[in-house]
């Protein structure tokens, strides 16, 4: 019996190998590229599902294609455009109880004592490439500073447990994410880690951008994709009327799946739509009114 | 049902509207004259109560025709028919410099409708063919509503009377209004107006297109308006009558829309951009006079003074909707006192004067207001234990979640990964697994939790009148058992006092109410450092509405206090339930702004001296002034009342932890 082939990748190794479907917005791309040239950290702020993920995913490939021209005359002094090897992408996931040491390490117990256990922050640290802190406001407060020498011009970590300071490698460079949420913001970013980003908004693409993508996404034609898209930019009104967030585009990505797969539209976007964005009854409602108006 | 197309409105807008019952409108007498038509007035949606009897019986389920009437409303809204600009409409100018086309002082509206030798006639046409365009709009771009809106403008199709002793002009345009609502042109008509029929439902059928504008649906009106009238022969009109309107359309007025929507967005505009009042007046007189939009009211009084009622009743509900003028540039004596910006003085013990912030002047004006604090006359009920006794599974849920973080504070954290030293336990326990032959586990060390609470609140609650409103606004106010508003404050209040006992972060609580600026009140409910007593609990069992809303003052009273207080973080939590409101304090809509922003200056200054305020409103339309009022300060808008009693113990942690 064969057991399955399950791959694993170091994450050093993560690399992203085919280009991500990603529709620019504005001149992110450039803006992001100049930044990773100067090694300035990048902060990405916005609602979720606005592609903050993707965007970042396509950078990395993009900074990794050696023959990536951004800007036809890249500044004297400057370090090249395109990154010299493939950069990996090591993605960290911030919640509640990360703490400093799950980012930088730890020793752990062995047969022969202890060892040191290297953290994904500081692997990706050392292997260089882009690190993408996600969330990073739900993250604990500590570990918020621990990132702080590496923002700036010292660009090293230090493992106060090792007595060491490791220096970021050339090409590596810290991106972080967060929603700011809109209201009661219990959660904000402190503004001596705020200031140490160039930061990107982003929010939901317009009517055809977002048509574009969830055409591309769900594999929908063109007219469903655009009545999800209509679908969103209407939802999206309710923001601050009964709405915390607006409906994501990766909802209606979610929805037009559905549909391809044979649900019928009323009853996908009811699930990934209105059921996904509020629990309150009315305006559930309100919202399957609005999809029962624009769906047949 | 009202909450349900409020939502399903503002979804498909795209801007601020709200939706309410057309009796609201009527009773304002701003020339809606009948409760029985849906209507806009370009940010609100009114909608008929109830839907008349001939529409009960037919094969829509009532809520349907809400809906259709509601996306025609809406759609009104989302293709702009209350965007028509003259100019755009046409760009060479005026086709016949003897009109008062030309008059920079009438509207967009007035000035296309004043081309026509019969304005009335062009009117009409412009109402069916915007309508039509609607019709199309929501029939391409709402394939889900089509069906049923189809069946509804059939049914409205069906239901048109034979008119009887008609005018040519009249059976034209009544010819018209049915084509618009899809009804054939092979339709019978009398021999010689087959070939006009022809051609006006070609004319209409431009408007097919998907990008028509309501520019365009003005000049399919001007050619059918030609096709209706060839001559200008305005003896012909003398007894023209306007056909029945279309119910699911309702009563379109775009030029009264259109008033009301720039005065609702021009809340944004800095003075000089504002419509100034003696335009507006001039506007809204020749409105009167010359639209029928405005419709008097029947009744005994000369048309003149009809009219000029009308006229001062608009001009009343416009100014609610747009600011006062700065009072720098107020002529003055629009207040009831004269010495109005007299300092006080405190003279009295317990008195305390504050300055107050006019966003106007972009100043404080000094010595305001006066502030008279007295300790709460306690109250001889048993509030306190009732509500413990009521709420006993919940009381005894937050305050255990309360008693958690207690423990959290000085206890040892076992088996972490990361620590003080090892946990000893925890190790043996590793040992004798890894000796078993199984994994043993990494969370070895333990940590001391030095944290120290060094947390002062002040809960500053709102006492005005309006907290008096029953919850459940269908309730009758005065019937025994009504649960208001202020009573479930007290309520949560009572959990929330009970709960941190558990915790023992020194807290105040303060109401405020009063009236006017020289008697803003602050009631002393519990101060910082006094513990809970019998004394304290009737107090709180004392709360009860009083008069306005003057949170400012208030505020920095507040402030104040918290200020003497040593404790390294200190909070101010707000509790309202509505925007500041007060005698000269956004009294009425139209200084709404100055509250607002006065109470934001009291906010920002208690923050920059290192207090953390925190704002929770009970008010549904809470967003449209917390928003200019909190920015980028931290608030919540609570939905429903009822979950006030599990919010505040929630946010109380959140915020202080």
């Amino acid at each position: 019996m064969a057991t399955p082939e399950v791959r694993t990748y170091r994450v050093e190794e993560c690399v992203i190998e085919t280009q991500p479907f990603y529709v620019p917005r504005a001149d992110e791309v450039e803006v992001f590229a100049a930044a990773f040239r100067q090694r300035i950290p990048v902060l990405l702020k916005g609602p979720t599902g606005t592609g903050k993920t993707r965007f970042v995913e396509y950078m990395a490939w993009t900074l990794s294609q050696p023959l990536t021209k951004l800007t036809p005359q890249a500044p004297a002094g400057s370090r090249p455009a395109a990154a010299v090897r493939p950069l990996p992408m090591i993605t960290i996931s911030c919640h509640e109880d990360l703490t400093a040491s799950d980012l930088v390490g730890r020793f752990l117990l062995d047969a022969d004592g202890t060892r040191w256990v290297d953290g994904p922050l500081t692997r990706a640290v050392k292997a260089g490439g882009i690190c993408y802190l996600d969330e990073i406001v739900e993250a604990r407060k500590d570990t918020t500073v621990v990132i702080h020498p590496l923002t700036d011009h010292r660009r090293t970590l230090p493992i106060e447990k090792l007595g060491q300071v490791v220096e970021a490698a050339d090409d590596f460079l810290l991106v972080v994410s967060y929603n700011p949420g809109y209201q009661s913001a219990l959660k904000d970013l402190k503004h001596s880690t705020r200031q140490r980003f160039v930061a990107l908004e982003f929010d939901f693409p317009e009517l055809a951008q977002e048509t574009r993508i969830i055409a591309h996404e769900a594999g929908t034609d063109e007219a469903t994709a655009k009545r999800l898209a209509t679908l969103g930019q209407k939802v999206r009104n309710l923001r601050e009327h009964g709405l915390a967030e607006g409906v994501s585009t990766r909802m209606l990505v979610y929805a037009g799946r559905l549909i391809r797969e044979g649900v019928s539209p009323k009853r996908a976007c009811q699930v990934a739509v209105t059921w996904g964005v509020t629990d309150e009854r009315e305006t559930q409602r309100s919202i399957d009114e609005v999809v029962s108006s624009i769906f047949a | 049902m009202l909450h349900v197309l409020d939502n399903y409105c503002r979804a498909l807008a795209g801007r601020q509207v709200t939706v309410a019952s057309c009796e609201k409108l009527v009773d304002k007498n701003l020339g809606w004259a009948r409760t029985q038509l849906p209507t806009c007035d370009g940010t609100t949606i009114y909608l008929p109560p109830n839907l008349p009897d001939e529409l009960q019986a037919s094969e829509l389920p009532g809520f349907a025709w809400y809906k259709v009437m509601a996306t025609h409303q809406v759609g009104q809204l989302e293709w702009g028919s209350f965007d028509f600009q003259y100019a755009r409409a046409y760009p060479q100018g005026h086709a016949n410099p003897e009109l008062p086309t030309s008059d920079p002082a009438l509207a967009d509206y007035a000035r296309f409708f004043a081309r026509f030798p019969q304005p009335r006639l062009a009117r009409d046409l412009f109402a069916i063919t915007e309508a039509f365009r609607i019709d199309c709009r929501v029939l391409d771009n709402y394939p889900g509503l089509a069906p049923t809106y189809q069946r509804a403008r059939e049914h409205c199709l069906a239901e048109r009377v034979q008119l009887v002793r008609a005018s040519a002009q009249e059976s034209f345009v009544e010819w018209a209004l049915r084509a618009s609502l899809g009804q054939p042109a092979s339709v019978v008509a009398p021999a010689i107006h087959v070939r006009v029929a022809e051609q006006a439902s070609q004319v209409l059928a431009q408007l097919r297109a998907a990008h028509s504008s309501v520019e365009a649906a003005a000049h399919v009106a001007t050619e059918l308006y030609r096709l209706a009238a060839p001559t200008a022969d305005v003896a012909a009109f003398a007894h023209y009558r306007s056909p029945v309107g279309v119910f699911y359309r309702g009563a379109f007025k775009p030029e009264l829309a259109r008033l009301f929507r720039d005065a609702h967005d021009s809340e944004n505009l800095r003075p000089p951009e504002r419509p100034n009042n003696l335009e507006r007046r001039k506007q809204l007189q020749e409105l009167v006079r010359h639209s029928h939009e405005a419709e008097t009211p029947d009744s005994e009084l000369p048309e003149e003074i009809a009219q000029q009622a009308l006229v001062e009743n608009l001009e009343d509900a416009l100014s609610q909707r747009a600011p006062p003028p700065p009072p720098g540039h107020d002529s003055g004596g629009s207040d009831e006192d004269q010495d109005n910006n007299d300092a006080l003085e405190a003279t009295d013990p317990g008195t305390f004067t504050y300055d107050e912030w006019d966003a106007g002047r972009q100043r404080y004006r000094k010595a305001f207001c006066l502030l008279h604090e007295a300790t709460l006359v306690a109250a001889d009920n048993d509030l306190y234990a009732a509500t413990l006794r009521d709420h006993a599974a919940l009381a005894e849920r937050i305050r255990r979640h309360f008693e958690a973080i207690a423990a959290q504070l000085d206890r040892k954290q076992m088996r972490l990964h990361d620590g003080d030293d090892l946990d000893l336990d925890a190790v043996v326990e590793a040992v004798v697994d890894r000796k078993c032959g199984h994994t043993p586990s990494d969370k070895l060390f333990f940590r001391r939790n030095k944290q120290e609470r060094d947390v002062a609140v002040a809960f500053l609650l709102d006492m005005s009148s309006s907290t008096g409103d029953p919850v459940d606004r269908k309730a009758d106010r005065y019937a025994t058992g009504t649960q208001r508003l202020i009573d479930v404050e007290r309520q949560s209040l009572v959990l929330l006092a009970h709960a941190l006992q558990a915790l023992g972060d020194p807290y105040g609580i303060y109401g405020f109410s009063g009236y006017g600026r020289k008697r803003v009140e602050l009631h002393v409910i519990k101060e910082l450092n006094e513990p809970l007593s019998a004394n304290v609990k009737q107090r709180i069992g004392a709360i009860e509405p009083q008069s306005a809303t003057r949170m400012g003052p208030a505020i920095r009273h507040t402030t104040q206090k918290l200020l003497a207080h040593p404790a390294r973080h200190r909070y101010l939590f707000l509790l309202s339930d509505g925007r500041p409101q007060d005698q000269g304090y956004g009294d009425h809509a139209a200084s709404q702004l100055y509250a607002v922003h006065d109470t934001r200056m009291a906010l920002l200054d208690a923050h920059r001296r290192g207090i953390t305020p925190f704002c929770l409103a009970i008010d549904k339309s809470g967003h449209d002034y917390l928003g200019t009022m909190m920015q980028d300060l931290r608030y919540e808008v609570l939905w429903d009342v009822a979950m006030l009693p599990e919010r505040l113990p929630d946010l109380y942690r959140a915020l202080t932890t």
